[in-house]
């Protein structure tokens, strides 16, 4: 019992761990394409993109705040890394790019912490004026000349796409720093009372200021292996790409209001979320009828908590007059 | 706080937009003084009828401690839904009151996700935003409709018409509107309930409010100005587009906060508001005429609305501060 206390895995809200498992299984047996390798491959280097991005969202959300501008900073870094590229190498242009990620979200972070904006306008804005940025850097796309920068997302270790291995190592990284860190105590403190969290001595505004440095960090990366990945950058890359993020976070099973929730969950629902998407491509649902699902979809996500709750106060209700009914049987005399 | 700051925060929220409105005018006028020629000036007030208007329904919703993310995507599909119709013949006016309906169902799923789901105010308009874009897309098939001269005859009569001959109608339907949510604001149960809920929601609740039906009728009043809003940007441009309303959700936003409607609910401020929409088309186009490009625009848009978002963040430290 202790053990498990001390892994802290919490084993009831897997749901979206099954959902994927019995989609997956129909997909295998309707159509002979999601039977193949390749396809499971190009599933796990896609999702691995939206899920680094996801596990940045995960701490935003677990302390209750939110982050709309990751879309926009994916866009910002990928032009910058494209730009720097030809002029100062590969490296030192994706260590740059991986410190301007840090500086966009710190920038994100003072305004929420310090200014006391609420964090979803405060990121609506900064989301406008970092894909303003984008285009002031460059008006047209750029093309990555760089053939081995080109080749790493493409690359497999064994059958393992590259992406998924570096996916894997930043997750791992995530979790510890979520549940083995003082930083991490302290973000789940916050979301679950701001208050209690403030009282307890924790200092509020410098852990949201690194939450948010650490989903610039975690959205830089995802960035660099989405430029690799499609070989090109431009400033109106991946517009609705935060609504993919905050999707599978939620869908996920982290609670909105906060204080709750699971890197590992986001992963799963991140791949479950590319497999729908290349599941309605081979369906042949058209791009228009997919954007009105994906909302829905968000609203179904968004709803689960209020479903739930509502569902199992039913079973407490009709548990406690089941009881009932039965001890009123069961009372001598009656 | 002391009192001296204490009064300049009551000063601000009531003048400070106009205060900021005087210093860009007369920032613009100096460079380009062209600008606040009359004629120039009649088009501002034109085009800030299109944020206003939408902007006036965003009050309320911001003052019930709600957001509406979805106006934009609003905008749109009317856009899409009245270019339709009408080239296929529809009377106009027909037209514009499907879309005023269709509009009206959009503010009405919005309020049930918020009140029957539970879902925040403004995650639910999030996905929602999504969901009709999505549907202008499926309904235009992805591309703009042009009305051409055949059948915008009546449609002209919303964009360059002038009643009376004189006045042009967007500036008056921009006031008719203003001023009926003024009245709605002070003077009806349903503005006093409006607040209520934003500043205390629970309280509310116990003193008897039907809060859900409130919530919901003020999501459908945002829905149905935005829904005007996009028939006059329609007008303007005789285009049925689904791209149109991308990012205008910001503008009503900005609009709505640099008008001194707190953001924590329960205090609005209507003619702020119009304050708020006539500057920040104004700072838009005023850019648009000093040759400024579209990044530096929207560049602009976002640091005036971090700026006023910062204001309005540095007036609730202060005033917690001083308790």
């Amino acid at each position: 019992m202790n053990n498990k206390n001390r892994f802290h895995i919490d084993y009831s809200d897997h749901g979206i761990v099954y959902a994927l498992i019995i989609f997956l299984l129909i997909l295998a047996m309707t159509n002979e394409n999601f039977r193949a390798m390749p396809f499971y491959q190009n599933i796990f280097r896609q999702s691995s993109f939206n899920a680094i991005c996801g596990i940045g969202m995960t701490f935003a959300i677990i302390s209750g705040n939110f982050d709309l501008s990751v879309a926009a900073q994916v866009a910002l870094v990928s032009v910058t890394l494209t730009k720097l590229m030809p002029v100062v190498g590969v490296l030192p242009a994706i260590l740059i790019v991986l410190g301007l990620g840090v500086v966009l979200g710190a920038f994100n972070g003072i305004l929420i912490a310090k200014i006391r904006i609420p964090a979803f306008i405060a990121t609506l804005a900064t989301q406008l004026g970092y894909r303003a940025l984008a285009q002031l850097i460059e008006n047209t796309p750029i093309v990555v000349k760089d053939v081995g920068f080109k080749h790493f997302s493409l690359a497999k270790v064994g059958i393992v796409p590259v992406p998924f291995i570096i996916m894997t190592g930043i997750a791992i990284i995530g979790t510890i720093i979520l549940r083995k860190t003082r930083l991490g105590r302290s973000i789940i403190a916050i979301g679950n009372s701001h208050e209690a969290a403030k009282i307890s001595g924790i200092s509020i505004s410098w852990t949201l200021i690194r939450i948010y440095m650490i989903v610039g960090l975690f959205t830089a990366c995802s960035a660099i292996m989405l430029t690799s990945y499609l070989g090109s950058s431009n400033f109106g890359m991946q517009i609705g790409l935060e609504f993919t993020v905050i999707s599978a976070v939620v869908l996920g099973g982290t609670a909105l209001a906060g204080g709750k929730g699971s890197i590992f969950n986001t992963i799963v629902a991140a791949i479950f979320l590319v497999t729908l998407k290349s599941a309605m491509d081979t369906w042949g649902l058209d791009s228009s009828w997919q954007r009105v699902l994906s909302g829905v979809i968000l609203v179904v996500a968004f709803s689960i908590t209020t479903i739930r709750t509502t569902f199992n106060i039913g079973i407490i209700k009709y548990r406690s007059r089941k009881n009932l009914r039965k001890r009123l049987r069961n009372q001598p005399g009656s | 706080m002391s009192k001296a700051a204490k009064k300049f925060w009551l000063l601000w929220d009531k003048i400070g937009g106009l205060l900021i409105l005087v210093v860009v005018v007369i920032i613009y006028a100096v460079l380009y003084p062209k600008i606040i020629a009359p004629e120039q000036l009649t088009t501002t007030l034109m085009r800030s009828a299109i944020t206003g208007i939408a902007a006036a329904g965003m009050t309320f919703a911001i003052c019930s401690g709600g957001f509406d993310l979805s106006i934009g995507s609003i905008v749109s599909l009317v856009s899409c839904i009245i270019a339709s119709l009408i080239t296929k013949g529809m009377n106009t006016w027909l037209a514009l009151l499907v879309a005023l309906v269709v509009a009206a169902g959009c503010g009405l799923i919005n309020g049930l996700l918020i009140t029957i789901l539970k879902i925040p105010a403004f995650v639910a308009t999030l996905a929602t935003q999504l969901s009709f874009a999505g549907a202008a897309y499926v309904y235009s098939g992805s591309k703009a409709v042009q009305i051409t001269s055949k059948y915008n005859k009546d449609l002209k009569i919303l964009s360059t018409g002038k009643i009376f001959g004189v006045f042009p109608t967007p500036i008056i339907a921009l006031l008719l509107v203003f001023v009926l949510a003024y009245i709605l604001y002070k003077y009806t149960s349903f503005g006093t309930k409006v607040r209520a809920i934003g500043s205390n929601e629970l309280a509310a609740r116990t003193t008897g409010i039907k809060v859900n039906k409130i919530v919901v009728l003020v999501y459908v009043a945002t829905a149905v100005s935005a829904g005007l809003a996009g028939i006059l940007n329609t007008a303007r441009l005789s285009t049925g587009d689904n791209t149109l309303g991308n990012g205008f959700e910001l503008d009503a936003i900005t609009a709505v906060i640099l008008g001194g409607t707190s953001l924590s609910g329960g205090k609005g401020n209507i003619w702020g508001t119009l304050i708020g929409a006539v500057l920040v088309t104004f700072v838009k186009m005023g850019l648009n005429m000093l040759g400024v490009g579209e990044a530096f625009q929207k560049l602009a848009v976002s640091a005036v609305l971090i700026f006023a978002l910062s204001i309005n963040g540095i007036k609730l430290i202060m005033q917690k501060e001083g308790k």
